[in-house]
């Protein structure tokens, strides 16, 4: 055969061939495409599917422990509250270092580095706040001891980070004045909605 | 084979056109002629012949059918060759394929050539015989001959689908007859006995033993009686016979006896034409006796019976003549009426035996398009088959995405009434990770913590009368609980200031809740009479984890 009689064949070949794969590509390869996605889409229902049996028979114990994650919650703010507060800070400190026998001279918020007031400095749009303060106080040892006491242990999340003392001019000697400095934490610990998050979902 | 269809026969003396429809002749026509130079003009005086083969198909209504022609062809080669069956039948058509490229004029494999198994031995071995062998057929002539018999009937309006020489189909037909008549006892000899040759063949026990052909036949008898005719007194006849004539009387008379009338209307007796036609019919007894002899063994020649076939079998005491010289029995003679140089076999044969068989010859372009469109028919069925099964898989997704989607919704349909239970299984995960997330951020700021009021309280349980403290800092240093104390102490009697800050920073380092204590600074100074050492002391305290379950449980009562 000579090239004469076989180009033609040839491109009848390539032409009936390309016919083919365009009419594949075109036609078949979309609906397997479409079939694909629609298969990876039936087993992510059949998992949340799964999910949800799975979530239904243990029901009670995963409302338990749902209860029981709010009152965490709960208390994880209520333990928070004073540092989103800084009149209730103040009222509380007030109220405790009366309790003990002390006297609160002056109260003031201060910056993380030690600056101006500041309400807090890890608050943004998480709603995580830091205030610190400092305040001065004039007692016993032990009264200054127990209101240390009380700080850390009875006013949420708080701590005591510094402590200046010095003998009360004119007292006794058994008085002193002390200058501390506290800082008190919140968090909120609600569950972050991602963008996007939810969606799909039936 | 086409339901209609046309068979065209062209030899030197004559030309016959058959119209056979499903298998079989409905009409024939055919035309005598005279062509001696026929080799010599091959194949350019083929062209003569258009019109009277023109004039035969129109009488015959078969312009335009698909035709085959048989043709005397002077330059080609047919034969039947033998091949050991062990061989398989591709050793057979490449031993035939040699065997003919021997035979031809030409290079076979250059020109239009013909392979065809024409036989294979099924019978018992006779003692001393060979194996059982293949007989295939095999032809071939030149591009240009088989190219202008083509033309020639393209050009008077037929399809030729194929041409073969004539001589293909006398030698298929003759293996054929001797095989058949091989079957009862005996060895059987088929005499075909043509115009232009004959074809010898003999078999035995259903097993061909061998295929001559020899180049003597009617038309040689009809030459010799065209030659100078003497009378019995060797006086020249008063006219020598036409070869028409001469024809005609042969067929009429065949070989006189001796003293018997040869031509009655002339008066030519036997005792004049018997002389011409002695050497021709000597040569063809001496051929036939000598292919026998080395053909059949000697038992096998003696109970021998010859089938005549062909034309010349009709020639009347031809075939009994030359049987009679070989010692040979003659089966009844071949019944088919006269014809041109391919009866003896009906034309019906021929159309059954070979043409449904047999690639017969085509010139090389017919060829190559045959083979073209071959390829172009099963491109065409492979591109059908993948559009097939490209059409099988389309519908299988089409059916398989639909099932997806049905079971899909119903998943969905069942996810709905789960929304719930799925929502709150989330939204548990979140919570608790919310939580954890909460602790661990309280833990890492509130940790280390100091317990500044225990300290104080060592500081107060601790701190003797002889030591003062004018100054106490507590602050993280880092992340290390520190407290720096400064004051002085005064020695008291009986020991000195040194031994009292001694004593009370061991006192002070006893403390579970400090890691070490060291002395920043001491001086001495002197206060009146007494002595004193101011000092500054460091206190570093074990750093505590935070507690947020501590810190959470005063709130904790007091909601309760």
């Amino acid at each position: 055969m000579n090239s004469a009689t076989i180009r033609p064949l040839i491109a009848q070949g390539v032409i009936g061939l390309s016919v083919c794969l365009g009419g594949y590509a075109s036609v078949v390869m979309p609906l397997r495409e479409k079939l694909g996605a629609a298969q990876a889409a039936l087993a992510q229902a059949e998992v949340q599917a799964q999910e949800a049996h799975a979530v239904e028979s243990s029901m009670a114990s995963v409302m338990e422990r749902l209860s029981q994650a709010q009152a965490q919650a709960e208390a994880i703010t209520e333990a928070g509250g004073l540092a989103r507060s800084q009149e209730a800070l103040y009222a509380s400190l007030s109220a405790r270092a009366a309790d003990f026998g002390l006297r609160i001279d002056e109260f003031t918020p201060v910056d993380a580095q030690g600056g101006g007031p500041v309400a807090d400095r890890a608050a943004g749009a998480s709603g995580d706040v830091v205030l610190r303060c400092r305040f001065g106080a004039t007692g016993s040892y032990g009264e200054l001891a127990r209101l240390l006491r009380a700080i850390s242990e009875e006013h949420g999340f708080s701590a005591v980070r510094s402590v200046r003392l010095w003998p009360e001019s004119g007292s006794t000697g058994r008085e002193v004045h002390a200058e501390v400095e506290t800082e008190h934490y919140a968090v909120d610990p609600t569950p972050r909605i991602a963008p996007g998050a939810g969606e799909g979902h039936p | 084979m086409q339901r209609r269809c046309v068979l065209v026969e062209i030899c030197p003396s004559q030309m016959r056109a058959a119209l056979v429809v499903r298998g079989r002749v409905v009409a024939s026509r055919s035309v005598g002629h005279w062509l001696p130079d026929w080799k010599e003009s091959w194949p350019k005086g083929l062209v003569s012949l258009a019109p009277a083969l023109r004039t035969m198909l129109s009488e015959l209504g078969a312009d335009g059918l698909p035709a085959t022609i048989f043709y005397a062809a002077p330059h080609g080669a047919a034969g039947v060759y033998s091949c050991p069956a062990s061989a398989g039948a591709r050793g057979a058509e490449s031993a035939a394929r040699l065997a003919l490229a021997d035979a031809s004029e030409f290079a076979p494999e250059a020109n239009p050539t013909m392979i065809f198994r024409l036989a294979v031995d099924h019978g018992p071995r006779a003692e001393g015989a060979e194996g059982p062998q293949i007989h295939t057929l095999a032809a071939t002539d030149s591009e240009a001959g088989v190219r202008a018999v083509t033309e020639l009937g393209t050009e008077c309006g037929l399809d030729v689908r194929a041409v073969a020489p004539a001589d293909t189909v006398a030698l298929a037909s003759t293996v054929r007859a001797v095989l058949a008549a091989s079957k009862g006892p005996g060895a059987a000899v088929a005499l075909r006995i043509g115009s232009w040759g004959t074809v010898l063949a003999a078999a035995a026990g259903g097993r061909l033993r061998f295929v001559r052909q020899i180049s003597v036949g009617t038309a040689s008898l009809v030459s010799a009686l065209t030659g100078e005719v003497r009378s019995t007194d060797g006086a020249p006849a008063p006219r020598a016979l036409d070869r028409e004539r001469a024809g005609s009387l042969l067929a009429r008379s065949g070989i006189p006896a001796r003293g018997s009338v040869f031509d009655a209307e002339s008066g030519l007796g036997a005792d004049a034409v018997l002389p011409l036609m002695q050497p021709v019919l000597q040569r063809w007894i001496v051929e036939v006796r000598q292919s026998l002899r080395f053909g059949l063994t000697e038992p096998e020649r003696a109970g021998a019976h010859m089938v005549p076939m062909g034309p010349g079998s009709q020639v009347p005491n031809l075939a009994r003549l030359i049987a009679d010289q070989l010692g040979l029995t003659v089966a009844e003679p071949d019944s088919t009426p006269a014809g041109p140089p391919l009866g003896g076999g009906s034309i019906e044969d021929h159309a059954a035996g070979i043409l449904g068989d047999a690639e017969l010859l085509v010139p090389s372009e017919r060829a190559e398009g045959r083979r073209l469109a071959t390829i172009r028919r099963g491109m065409w069925i492979g591109i059908g088959a993948a559009c097939a099964l490209g059409a099988v898989d389309g519908v299988s997704a089409w059916f398989e995405l639909a099932g997806a989607r049905a079971q899909q919704e119903r998943v969905k349909a069942s996810l709905a009434d789960a929304a719930r239970v799925v929502d709150i299984g989330r939204s548990l995960g979140d919570r608790e990770a919310a939580v954890r997330a909460s602790r661990q951020k309280l833990v890492g700021w509130m940790s280390p913590r100091a317990r500044w009021d225990a300290l104080l309280a060592v500081l107060g349980r601790e701190t003797p009368a002889s030591i003062r403290l004018s100054r106490v800092e507590m602050r993280f240093e880092g992340r290390q609980p520190e407290c720096s104390i400064r004051g002085h102490a005064a020695a008291s009697p009986g020991s000195d200031a040194t031994a009292s800050l001694k004593s009370y920073m061991e006192g002070l380092s006893a403390s579970p809740i400090v890691q070490k204590c060291t002395l920043g600074s001491a001086r001495r100074m002197q206060d009146g009479d007494s002595g004193r050492t101011e000092f500054e002391v460091v206190i570093t305290l074990v750093g505590l984890p935070a507690d947020l379950d501590q810190a959470m449980a005063p709130l904790a009562e007091n909601r309760r």
